[in-house]
């Protein structure tokens, strides 16, 4: 099934984006595992203007291209169809929405495996004071100037990562 | 993601967001159901302890499976709630339940009386008593019965024809398509022979269950489908369907909730647009369209075809035929969750449920509306008048049968 852009979803800036693209009068799918909380309503927008949503569903596996670019995707609702687009973006949220996963001593995104950031000491990634800033709160996915996530250090030219997945200051 | 499970519905995951009610069709009419999120993952923490925490308004659940489609956390809402009614619910009126749930008794015993016994049906006199004695609401017309099921037509009429095609798939009709409708399973049969393949029946089929389980007889509903299993085992390859309904059924509520074994055999059962699609975007498959063929129709998203997420399919073949003006309506429920919407008590919710949709029905000015469901083909064509068809028929009426055979006998 091929689209313009296809949206991995979970962030709460998964729908917004995706109304963007439709209004530049691109075919966008969202994957969205369920409702966001804060605004169910944005997920249903949006497939009210024409974009695929395919909600309660999440991705399987991905395929990549030898040069390095996103080349499928497959969920797993609709098992073997592969899902294509020239450009993919994350737009997952963290770790309650499965954005990100962690144990123990390591951080990952478990969708592309693409490149985070997170604290080397695992026993310094909380603050015992719940009221002050969390330093698990800045972990993410690293981007490029663009935009672009990076695996094993390269930018992925046809993945960009979007809201509160990336790296940064406390979100 | 949302296959990793901790328990078998993933109870513990519920944060109690209430998502799950926001979306419920049921809760927004009826004031008695407690909601997907009271009536699945609450009570059931009551239920663990002490089964007499069962609520019999569990019954009013539609089994539409949009709790499970919005949760954000994986919780199989609706699982619970249809394990629960399984264990500990009664029927409100065994009689009419049993009646309305064995869909091969009552359909082998009407067809062959299907003359007299439609008219009958549709008189109101019988629907005054049917209302008042076994409590089956007046306001219903049942589905007509067709005199010659669809099994009889195949042996007689198409199944030499099958064999000279070397690719076969299978097809599990269903019972609408045997005992009510079977010019679906015709056109099933006319457009998989226009796409070079033969069409081969399973050596028994049994009604997939979804109207047992839904009125509480889950031992005759394991019956059937440990049938259906071995049949489908036995055929190897594809089994073909052209109901959202029995595909849903046979794929996930086998195993979520009559507990059955189906992991072997689950991703062969397909339904025809699925299959079509993708053997199409493989080049393995080529349609040709005739070119006179005009429709303005409006494609329902019946509430199973969510769950398993495979409206796509359907809505881009049918965007695939040149004559075609095609809306997409909004994911509404139509209300009639198959027996549920005939029975008495629940006519009134069943109605009000389908006002969203019915309005957006007119609104889209269509005069034919598809969906891949049959119950909501009977709902909307009661509450519209307008005319309902699965994209199967349209696909068997849009294509150009002699251009597309020669296509796929050049492959």
């Amino acid at each position: 099934m091929k689209f313009d852009v296809i949206i991995i979803g979970g962030d709460r800036c998964d729908a917004a984006e995706g109304l963007r693209y439709i209004k530049e009068c691109k075919s966008v799918c969202l994957i969205a595992e369920g409702g966001h909380l804060d605004s169910p309503e944005d997920r249903l927008k949006f497939a009210h203007k024409g974009g695929t949503l395919l909600l309660g569903d999440s991705v399987a596996r991905v395929e990549w291209a030898e040069d390095g670019k996103v080349a499928r995707l497959f969920t797993v609702n609709l098992g073997g169809t592969p899902l294509e687009a020239p450009l993919y973006i994350l737009a997952s949220g963290r770790f309650f929405t499965k954005g990100l996963c962690s144990d123990m001593d390591k951080v990952w995104e478990p969708v592309f495996g693409v490149d985070v950031r997170f604290g080397e000491d695992p026993s310094k990634w909380c603050s015992e004071d719940f009221f002050a800033p969390q330093p698990f709160e800045s972990f993410g996915v690293i981007a490029d100037s663009e935009g672009h996530a990076l695996k094993d250090g390269r930018p992925v030219s046809n993945l960009i990562a979007c809201g509160s997945i990336l790296a940064g200051p406390e979100k | 993601m949302q296959e990793i499970n901790i328990s078998p519905a993933n109870l513990e995951k519920c944060l109690k967001c209430d998502l799950c009610t926001q979306i419920c069709p049921m809760y927004s009419v009826n004031p008695d159901y407690p909601g997907p999120k009271a009536a699945g993952p609450d009570g059931e923490r009551y239920r663990l302890k002490d089964p007499k925490f069962f609520d019999n308004a569990l019954k009013y659940c539609l089994n539409c499976k949009r709790c499970e489609v919005i949760c954000p956390s994986g919780v199989k809402v609706g699982d619970i709630i249809a394990v629960n009614r399984l264990k500990y619910g009664r029927p409100s009126r065994p009689l009419r339940d049993r009646m309305l749930a064995s869909t091969d008794l009552v359909g082998s015993l009407a067809s062959p009386f299907a003359p007299i016994v439609n008219p009958i049906l549709g008189l109101g006199i019988t629907k005054s008593v049917l209302d008042s004695t076994v409590g089956i609401s007046k306001e219903r017309t049942f589905p007509k019965y067709s005199s010659s099921k669809f099994v009889t037509w195949f042996r007689r009429h198409a199944a030499r024809e099958q064999e000279k095609f070397a690719r076969k798939v299978h097809y599990f009709h269903g019972c609408y398509v045997n005992y009510n409708y079977p010019q679906l399973g015709k056109d099933f049969v006319r457009l998989m022979n226009a796409c070079g393949y033969g069409v081969e029946l399973l050596d028994k089929e049994k009604c997939c269950g979804v109207a047992l389980i839904a009125n509480g007889f889950g031992k005759q509903a394991s019956k059937q489908a440990a049938v259906n299993l071995a049949s489908i085992r036995k055929a190897g390859g594809e089994v073909l369907t052209t109901s959202s309904t029995c595909t849903f059924t046979m794929r996930d509520e086998y195993d979520h909730v009559l507990g059955l074994e189906n992991a072997d055999v689950r991703d062969r059962i397909l339904l025809a647009t699925k299959w079509l699609y993708d053997k199409l975007e493989a080049g393995e498959i080529r349609l040709a369209f005739r070119e006179d063929f005009k429709m303005r129709a409006a494609y329902h998203t019946a509430c199973h075809m969510q769950k398993m997420g495979w409206q796509q399919y359907s809505i881009r073949l049918l965007q695939m035929i040149p004559g075609m003006e095609l809306t997409v309506l909004d994911q509404h429920c139509c209300g009639i969750s198959g027996t549920f919407g005939f029975k008495k008590e629940n006519y009134g919710y069943s109605k009000q449920i389908s006002s969203e949709l019915v309005d957006d029905i007119h609104k889209s000015g269509a005069g034919v509306v598809i969906t891949d469901c049959e119950t909501c083909k009977w709902q909307i064509e009661g509450f519209t008048g307008l005319e309902v068809l699965n994209p199967v028929s349209v696909l068997a009426q849009a294509i150009d049968y002699e251009k597309t055979l020669k296509l796929n006998n050049e492959n």
